[in-house]
């Protein structure tokens, strides 16, 4: 008894010494987070993943501008936990909240770069070997009132004190080794909304949460997959509900309208891939590829607009939406589908961007999911016409009627297209900015059994589209008119996007590279070469007066070394890292 | 224990060689270049351990053949004179219940085979896939599927009338190769393919009643079913025209490791043919037989 009592006591000492080492400072002065700071944020700071509910990824600050931009130096920099790094900061009152691989968030002086706190989830059920933390991301953290919010990988909602990094509250969200969680949460009316990815070991698909952000009880859960006998259910012929796997909602995160009362937020696929091996021939297999708005009170879906149904390709279509109110007027010469009933020069509310891999935009009216207009950027081949009335109708000549049959050439890839590098709009130029690829693939049946990765059932490798010389091309569109601006291309893939009231637009590559362009031109203003593979979002701030550019490198993110062997390149991946630029 | 008399005998000399070549070979760990899949390097051990006489090997904790791959591994070392460490691994991911996988991708797979096993056993071979930096040692075991019925006086798939549901583990390659049957025959000829992703479903809705009939993975139908499938009141049905695929499972070793890759395929060759692998197989209760 005596040992036992000796070693409770040496525990809970050993515990006391390991928390206060994890949570070093206080972060001083904290002001908490409201409703109104949310709906309206601070011009310096970047408080949600895309700085704002609109998902524009677009800051006001213009103290770096076209004319200094090309005298920025680096302010500081700091080491980051190794692991699959597609950060972004968050940015409040001069303290940077970064969430990091490890399940580690860390509060920084964002003026110095110095640690204020560090909280580091320990995840005992995946620990047996490195192979757990080999995908472990964390695109993003979320603050509101005085807590900090993130998804871990274990499969947990978490909040933190965001004055000392003590854990709050968490709330789990099923079997961490069904679930994976990446994008993030977005907070709003005093919840915490999340996505996720669910393998086929869970059957009925997976869901969006709602968790109440002071007690983290979980509010509504909706499912992405149709049910038998509800709306959309029939969608997937007469499959029952435990055989209808995998679409989620795993790469960024979505909009809010205040107005509206809605979430739009963007679902990925089916599994697998081949229709005829889903035991779907023919069907939209809902909610798939879609946008859904949702009612942030409870749940409720409450229109969608699918993308792309009948999915044979891996072509998800779960990131970032764009809120704009702007007037729609699509040039015919460019925009080769278009609603007859749109009035040229008439504002709408509307949801613009590029949701998912196929990179086609899409315009629609996020009161009602009315089609606008959608036109395509890259090479695509699956899609052959966007009905005025927005059905989507797919090419049968790259869907298999069999198993074995072969697909032929497939565009873009299952890397996009575009993938999770969320793109930028910018409301001076009235242009969206996104990180393209010219790609191609003509995916091979899986004949066998090898390893669960392989729940596509089909291989997906990437080549350069035939034609084009660069995989990598970042593209400038008209929201209004759909017209092309702009477009930059080179071998190296672009990565996420960033836009300033500057007039510029800054984006790193999977070369090392990190540039500034001219919103309007396209033209590269600045370039620096950093450590690695540029994967993190890029964002901007300001503290005491001096703007801040901030972007991490390293890597880790599974797919560098194919974007890289499709241009002929080699860079190295690892050594994660921040930079943060200002002027001199 | 038994008697590997023969296969002692050609352990002795290899073993000395091949604790010279796990011993005295320090070889830095695979650089991510040309063939091995780009991880970041803080996850890579640049230099192997010395590991004198003792190989490693991983077995998947969670397949429904863990024993047996632990004591084909334990049969190998004494063949070789060798020690085996035994290390029991979980995929990232989640497998399907009553099954084999292991969750794990090509990068994860190369961390593990690169940081904490020499080899992987219950690794099912591909004909299929080739990537430079794995290789695999020849198959020491062999697995098949079945269909089975509960329904009355049905012996042979062919037996089951058009329009019977059949439930299949999607993606397996008997699930495969039943579709391209399916596909093969006039729509109204045709069964109900109905895939699940897991082989304990496709019991419970035989079960239920929900499927008519199911085709499953051999070792699930087994182990699945206290007492197996004639005791629980099922028929395994002759696949008739269906030629369902066998599985051929071996040990995956990273390429670097030919030499030891030569070492285990002599003594699964000795313990194949003195049939070690028969009577593990049988201990074991398994449905199948030694790859040939």
């Amino acid at each position: 008894m005596g040992k036992q009592w000796l070693r409770f006591v040496l525990s809970c000492a050993l515990l006391t010494l390991v928390t206060s080492a994890l949570a070093q400072g206080t972060v001083s002065n904290f002001q908490p987070v409201t409703d109104e700071v949310l709906l309206s944020p601070d011009d310096g700071d970047w408080i949600h993943s895309r700085r704002t509910y609109n998902g524009w990824g677009h800051s006001p600050l213009d103290q770096i501008n076209r004319e200094n931009v090309g005298e920025l130096t680096l302010a500081w920099a700091r080491v980051m936990q190794p692991g699959s790094n597609e950060s972004t900061p968050i940015v409040y009152n001069g303290v940077m909240y970064l969430g990091q691989a490890g399940n580690t968030v860390q509060a920084l002086d964002a003026a110095t770069g110095d640690l204020i706190w560090e909280y580091r989830r320990e995840i005992p059920q995946l620990d047996q070997t490195t192979i757990a933390a080999l995908s472990d991301t964390m695109r993003s953290v979320a603050i509101y009132e005085d807590k900090i919010y993130f998804l871990s990988s274990d499969a947990y909602v978490v909040a933190l004190d965001a004055r000392t990094g003590q854990l709050v509250w968490e709330a789990s969200v099923g079997d961490p080794r069904v679930v994976g969680q990446t994008a993030g949460p977005l907070i709003v009316n005093g919840k915490v909304i999340s996505g996720r990815a669910c393998d086929p070991a869970l059957p009925g698909g997976c869901y969006i949460t709602a968790h109440d952000s002071e007690s983290g009880e979980e509010l509504w859960r909706t499912f992405l997959i149709a049910r038998p006998g509800e709306a959309g259910g029939d969608t997937w012929g007469d499959l029952p509900l435990e055989s209808r796997f995998h679409v989620g909602a795993w790469g960024n995160v979505g909009a809010y309208d205040p107005e509206l009362g809605l979430v739009f937020w963007g679902t990925s696929v089916p599994a697998p891939s081949p229709e005829v091996l889903r035991g779907t021939p023919g069907d939209p297999v809902l909610y798939s590829n879609s946008t859904l708005a949702i009612d942030v009170d409870t749940g409720e879906i409450v229109w969608y607009y699918q993308h792309l149904p009948r999915d044979n390709w891996d072509f998800d279509h779960p990131y970032e939406r764009m809120i704009m109110d702007i007037e729609v007027a699509p040039n015919p010469d460019e925009v080769p589908w278009i609603n007859p009933n749109v009035v040229p020069g008439q504002v709408y509310k509307t949801l613009t961007n590029i949701p998912g891999k196929t990179g086609v935009i899409y315009s629609l009216d996020r009161e009602t999911g009315e089609f606008l207009w959608a036109r395509p950027t890259v090479r695509q081949n699956v899609i052959t016409e966007i009905r005025g009335d927005g059905t989507v109708i797919v090419n049968e000549d790259v869907i298999p009627d069999a198993i074995g049959e072969p697909y032929g050439l497939v565009c873009p890839t299952a890397l996009g297209g575009r993938d999770w590098m969320a793109g930028a709009y910018n409301p001076d130029t009235n242009a969206i900015y996104q990180s393209l690829h010219n790609l191609c693939m003509e995916p091979e049946w899986q004949t066998d059994e090898w390893v669960p990765e392989d729940l596509y059932g089909i291989s997906l490798d990437p080549f350069l589209a035939p034609g084009e010389e660069n995989v990598g091309t970042l593209q400038a569109y008209s929201a209004s008119t759909g017209e092309l601006l702009w477009k930059y291309e080179q071998p190296a893939a672009f990565m996420p996007v960033l836009s300033t009231g500057g007039g510029l637009i800054f984006v790193g590559d999977v070369n090392r590279r990190f540039r500034a362009f001219d919103a309007a031109t396209g033209e590269v203003l600045w370039e620096t070469i950093l450590g690695s593979v540029v994967s993190g979002h890029p964002v901007t701030y300001e503290v005491d007066g001096v703007q801040y550019v901030a972007v991490s490198a390293g890597g880790g993110i599974g797919i560098e070394g194919t974007y890289l062997a499709a241009a002929g390149l080699t860079a190295p991946s690892g050594g994660n890292m921040i930079y943060v630029f200002k002027l001199p | 224990m038994r008697d590997l008399t023969p296969a002692r005998r050609f352990g002795t000399w290899l073993s000395f060689i091949l604790a010279f070549v796990v011993l005295a070979a320090p070889h830095a760990a695979a650089q991510p270049g040309a063939g091995v899949p780009q991880v970041q390097p803080e996850f890579v051990e640049q230099f192997r351990r010395t590991a004198g006489d003792t190989i490693t090997v991983c077995v998947n904790s969670e397949s429904l053949l863990s024993g047996f791959e632990m004591d084909v591994a334990r049969a190998v070392g004494q063949a070789l004179l060798l020690n085996v460490e035994i290390v029991e691994i979980r995929g990232v991911r989640a497998p399907p219940v009553l099954d084999y996988t292991l969750g794990v991708n090509q990068s994860e797979l190369f961390v593990l085979l690169n940081n904490d096993c020499h080899a992987l056993a219950g690794f099912l071979l591909s004909e299929t896939r080739e990537v430079p930096w794995l290789t695999v040692s020849r198959p020491y075991a062999a697995l098949s599927f079945a269909f089975a019925t509960r329904l009355p006086n049905v012996r042979s798939l062919t037996d089951l009338p058009p329009g019977a549901s059949v439930g299949t583990r999607i993606g397996s390659s008997a699930d495969i190769a039943f579709a391209q049957y399916l596909e093969s025959l006039p729509v109204e000829r045709r069964l109900r393919r109905v895939p699940y992703p897991n082989n304990r479903l496709l019991l419970d809705r035989l079960e239920s009643g929900e499927v008519d009939a199911i085709l499953i993975w051999e070792p699930a139908l087994h182990f699945g079913l206290a007492g197996g499938p004639t005791d629980n009141g099922l028929t395994v049905l002759d696949p008739g025209p269906v030629r369902l695929p066998e599985q051929r499972f071996g040990f995956a070793l990273l390429s670097r490791e030919s030499f030891l890759r030569s070492a285990l395929d002599e003594a699964l060759n000795l313990l194949i043919a003195e049939g070690v692998i028969d009577g593990l197989l049988g201990s074991h209760a398994i449905p199948g037989r030694a790859a040939r």
